[in-house]
């Protein structure tokens, strides 16, 4: 077996932050709304979209400045509140209306099907129109050459993806302070849990929702701003694939469970090109020849949603911990 | 009048389908439609029936249409040309030595296998081969059966395990894992797998078909009077005769007592608990002959389309998205609705198509930008993001669609939560 | 003119098409238990969640108070004194004891809820041992009084409780039902207690409502509903 570089580490990791996040968000819009948002990775490529036209219209100019590192906190910060106005958006004028008129489950996953249609091809069009300061056009450009270089012990890399992790570890546990301290993060989990009791108590459940929306489209805004620096090019039409694997995390963290969620999230994340790239390296190795695999990537989250749903439908959090480590201990002859 | 309509049930359905036919005969010339228009819309009318049969009838979010359709273009693209090949060199021997020699360049140095990869996985070769492939199948209509036998025998097996094989792992969860599963597993198919492996149908590049059908003397002066050929006539007729034999089955089925099981199978989740695994059996077989409905449409409408591209042609908006809305605005569980959502939503979008130049040539000073370009752009999107808007506003206005189903059911489940 | 606790007159109510309450007229006066009994599927349940706004009300008022409240939303209902306790999920099972407390002084300021929650944990010392553990771990009867500590700490002056001994050993509901005359007795509160165990929710009302088939069958004393044989025997199966 041929590991994976330190490199292609470290980009395996800023990938899996950025997919923690964004099943994060999926499942908290799954938890509320009963309903997976099919939206979701459109979401984060908006949040791309949004760094693209800050850096064509603004911070080219800036490049290689020390102003210039000032995009890893404006791009995450704007992608945060614009995306987030999306999904509330969504969320009020789409979902919420519906689920109110009686539309089944069925109903609300093509409504938002529908959203993700309306939302690609609207970027498409804006991508293609809007007047471009730095491109010339700004349909399909990559933002790799404009990712400020680093070298650490050593290892050459780039500035997004040493501090996409730092980021996601730090809005991780700011949501959980959130959810476990304040009151409205305790109404939060209540509500999700059981709406029409938390009515009974006089918290107001539409509004909770309404912040979970917010938020779960504001953190896909923030991982599709540093994904922006990763992917090889930023096109409104990524998202249909990236959605595989956001499902696949949502689906090993349970859906049930944020936790989970980060879990399952970086898991896949983090795996999908690092079993990829080795199984690569392996392969060429024992052949002799060049061997490349990477087109076929993201086969790895289909396997994930496939493997999950086959034998633990309930993900990591569905799992009985307890038994499985009594059984191991019994199968080892120990107790 | 309306008294008739209420002596006559059906008549009211006929005289839907006769203000439909006559709506596209009026439309034709007005929006430039074509005779491949009509073909057009009898292949996504049996996209959108197979559609109605799994998830109107049977409750399964099939969101993964465009796999199975594409399946069956794939039948053409990635396996008939390479059986015709076979065909023709089986029946004149000494036929790929004769195109080794022919393209020294090319095929030169390619075994005999190779030229069967390559025929529909090199876009060179591909292009060459299928032309003279199809000039002997279409000579000889004992071939040309054969090709044909052939070719939708694949679409229509393939069709049903690959419908079989996508809902595998989901078929005893609730419907949005199925929905999940059936997306992801139809996204990666035909964008990773088909659309990124060469050697199966060209990959990115796509493979064009040899047709299957006969040369038809007779047919030639029909062909010119509609400005078309006799291969697309062909495939008209072959079209219009897989609709008619579609909705014959799909309506016969919903009023058979199989299709009341999944009615209720569909309107109660309890049903699906208790009876999960005959629950799931039955949904493998509808999801098997769904998608081998859509597969046989897929590799029909390939015949016309002959240059089949996975991602590209079998796009996840064509071939599931619009049907999907075709379907919710014709009204679910209702074959005529169906075909009735179809009809209007293909003109729709071919109406959006035609009148988006003159949408750019407004809008284009203001934001600055040529014309033709706004035109192209908005030509592409436009339609989408209507057909987005449409299905929303159909969900929260007339969610039972245009043509609402017909009543025989009993309380819904939601009701039946909402008192328990 | 008598000023009620709560006055109904002509209620109708159900879910959407389904019309379950039929012309409910009855009065609850202050400090009173209003016992509510009826076979399985009369409407009890409806007749209270419609009151609270759970159901849909298609016509008829409420008034409590003097003020009409018919077409409030629950959780308003909830912030001008009214209470409810469902009959099953009354309590947030993932949630810590503290946590289900803290939600339930929701509407309350800082200071206010902090005395509150005080004052409940001493009428109920049970829950004090357990505010660490989640709300899943607790026995059925610790669930119970949990939720009605839950209704408490509002300070409600009318409370609604639906079945709230369902699914209790015959020793723990007695004890409930002890608790819910404390409420009446000692916290001074009036109560609409639906219950299926007829006998011993009679004994303790003062006031009961028959339901049968979604309309009042009787309205008048509880001990004379106890007594009535006929009645008693047609539907509630007493003897």
């Amino acid at each position: 077996m041929v590991l994976p570089s330190p490199e292609f580490t470290i980009y395996s990791i800023a990938y899996g932050s950025s997919l923690a996040l964004l099943c994060l968000g999926l499942t908290l819009t799954y938890m509320t709304a009963k309903v997976p948002n099919f939206a979701h990775g459109t979401l984060a490529i908006l949040g791309s979209a949004i760094t693209l036209i800050l850096i064509d219209r603004v911070y080219y100019q800036f490049k290689g400045e020390p102003l210039y590192y000032s995009i890893y906190i404006v791009a995450p910060l704007v992608a945060f509140l614009i995306v987030g106005l999306t999904a509330l958006i969504q969320y009020l004028l789409i979902l919420k209306p519906l689920a109110k008129r009686g539309v089944g489950v069925i109903g609300l996953m093509i409504a938002t099907l529908a959203f993700d249609v309306i939302l690609v091809n609207m970027l498409t069009m804006a991508l293609y129109l809007a007047p471009s300061a730095y491109f010339g056009k700004l349909i399909g450009q990559s933002l790799k050459g404009f990712d400020a270089g680093i070298s650490i012990l050593g290892v050459v890399t780039t500035f997004s993806r040493i501090v996409m992790p730092f980021v996601a570890v730090a809005l991780a546990i700011t949501l959980h302070l959130f959810l476990t301290r304040t009151k409205f993060g305790i109404a939060m989990r209540a509500s999700i849990e059981n709406p029409s009791l938390a009515r009974t108590l006089g918290i107001d459940v539409d509004k909770v929702y309404m912040v979970s929306w917010f938020l779960a489209g504001g953190l896909a805004g923030v991982s599709g701003s540093f994904l922006s620096f990763i992917i090889e090019s930023v096109k409104p039409a990524a998202g249909s694939l990236v959605i595989v694997s956001i499902f696949a995390g949502s689906i090993l963290g349970g859906l049930g469970s944020i936790y989970g969620a980060l879990i399952g999230g970086f898991l896949v994340g983090f795996m999908e090109p690092m079993t990829t790239i080795t199984l690569q390296n392996t392969l060429t190795a024992l052949l002799g020849k060049a061997v490349i695999i990477t087109q076929y990537q993201r086969l790895f989250s289909l396997l994930v949603v496939i493997v999950v749903l086959l034998l633990a439908p309930q993900g990591l959090t569905g799992l009985n911990y307890r038994g499985i480590i009594g059984r191991a201990r019994r199968v080892g002859g120990v107790g | 009048m309306a008294s008739l309509i209420a002596r006559y049930p059906r008549l009211q359905s006929l005289l839907i389908v006769v203000i439909a036919a006559a709506t596209i005969i009026l439309a034709l010339p007005l929006l430039g439609l074509t005779i491949t228009d009509v073909f057009s819309i009898a292949i996504i009318l049996i996209v959108v029936l197979a559609l109605n049969f799994m998830a109107g009838y049977a409750g399964i979010p099939n969101f993964g249409m465009a796999l199975f359709v594409y399946i069956g273009a794939f039948a053409l693209a990635g396996v008939g040309t390479r059986v015709a090949l076979a065909l023709v060199e089986l029946t004149s021997p000494g036929f790929i030595e004769l195109l080794r020699s022919s393209y020294p360049l090319i095929l030169g140095d390619s075994s005999s296998f190779e030229v069967f990869v390559r025929v529909a996985g090199d876009p060179m070769v591909n292009r060459i081969v299928t032309r003279k492939v199809e000039s002997v199948i279409e000579a000889s209509s004992i071939l040309s059966l054969t090709l044909t036998l052939a070719v939708f025998g694949f679409a229509i097996i393939a069709g049903a395990l690959t419908g079989v094989l996508a809902s595998l792992a989901a078929v005893r969860l609730r419907e949005d894992y199925l929905a999940i599963v059936l997306l992801a597993f139809s996204e990666l198919m035909v964008s990773v797998v088909f659309d990124q492996t060469d050697a199966l149908a060209g990959g990115p590049n796509g493979a064009w078909v040899v047709r299957p059908w006969p040369r038809v003397g007779a047919l030639e002066g029909l062909a010119g009077l509609l400005g078309t050929i006799p291969d697309v006539l062909i495939s008209l007729a072959v079209g219009l005769a897989v609709l008619a034999a579609c909705f014959i089955y799909v309506e016969r089925m919903a009023n058979s007592p199989m299709g009341r099981m999944l009615r209720a199978m569909r309107d109660d989740d309890l049903t699906i608990r208790v009876y999960g695994r005959d629950v799931a059996v039955t949904r493998l077989k509808v999801m098997a002959i769904g998608a081998a409905m859509a597969s046989i449409a897929g590799a029909i409408y390939a015949t016309v389309y002959i240059q089949v591209k996975a991602a590209d042609t079998y796009d996840r908006v064509t071939w599931t998205f619009v049907p999907w809305a075709m379907m919710i605005l014709g009204g679910m569980a209702n074959n005529w609705g169906a075909v009735l959502g179809g009809i209007i939503v293909y003109l729709g979008r071919k109406a959006i198509y035609y009148y988006a130049p003159a949408i750019a040539s407004v809008i284009s000073p203001i934001l600055g930008v040529e014309a033709s370009i706004a035109g192209d752009i908005l030509r592409a999107q436009l339609p989408n993001i209507l057909v987005g808007v449409l299905i929303i506003l159909v969900l929260y206005l007339r969610p039972q669609g245009i043509i609402p189903e017909k009543p025989s059911k009993t309380l819904s489940r939601r009701e039946i939560e909402a008192i328990t | 003119m008598v000023e009620y606790m709560l006055s109904v007159s002509n209620l109708n109510a159900g879910y959407g098409k389904f019309h379950i309450v039929f012309d409910a007229s009855f009065n609850v006066a202050e400090r009173e238990i209003l016992t509510v009994v009826g076979p399985n599927g009369s409407g009890k349940s409806t007749l209270l969640k419609a009151l609270f706004g759970l159901a849909t009300i298609y016509s008829g008022s409420v008034i409590f108070k003097g003020s009409n409240i018919t077409g409030y939303p629950p959780h308003v209902k909830a912030r001008i004194g009214l209470a409810y306790l469902p009959q099953t999920d009354n309590v947030f099972a993932e949630l810590s004891v503290r946590e289900n407390i803290i939600m339930a002084s929701y509407t309350l300021d800082e200071n206010e809820a902090r005395d509150r929650i005080e004052e409940v944990l001493s009428v109920y010392p049970i829950l004090k041992q357990r505010l660490d553990y989640k709300a899943k771990s607790l026995s059925g009867g610790e669930r119970q009084i949990l939720a009605l500590a839950m209704t408490l700490i509002r300070r409600p002056e009318l409370i609604m409780l639906d079945e709230p001994t369902a699914n209790l050993a015959p020793l723990i509901a007695r004890d409930l039902i002890k608790k819910i005359v404390q409420l009446r007795d000692e916290l001074k509160k009036t109560v609409i207690l639906v219950e299926q165990n007829a006998r011993a929710a009679l004994e303790v009302g003062d006031k009961a409502l028959l339901m049968v088939s979604g309309k009042i069958a009787y309205e008048g004393p509880a001990g004379a509903l106890l007594k009535d044989v006929e009645l008693g025997k047609r539907y509630l199966g007493l003897r």
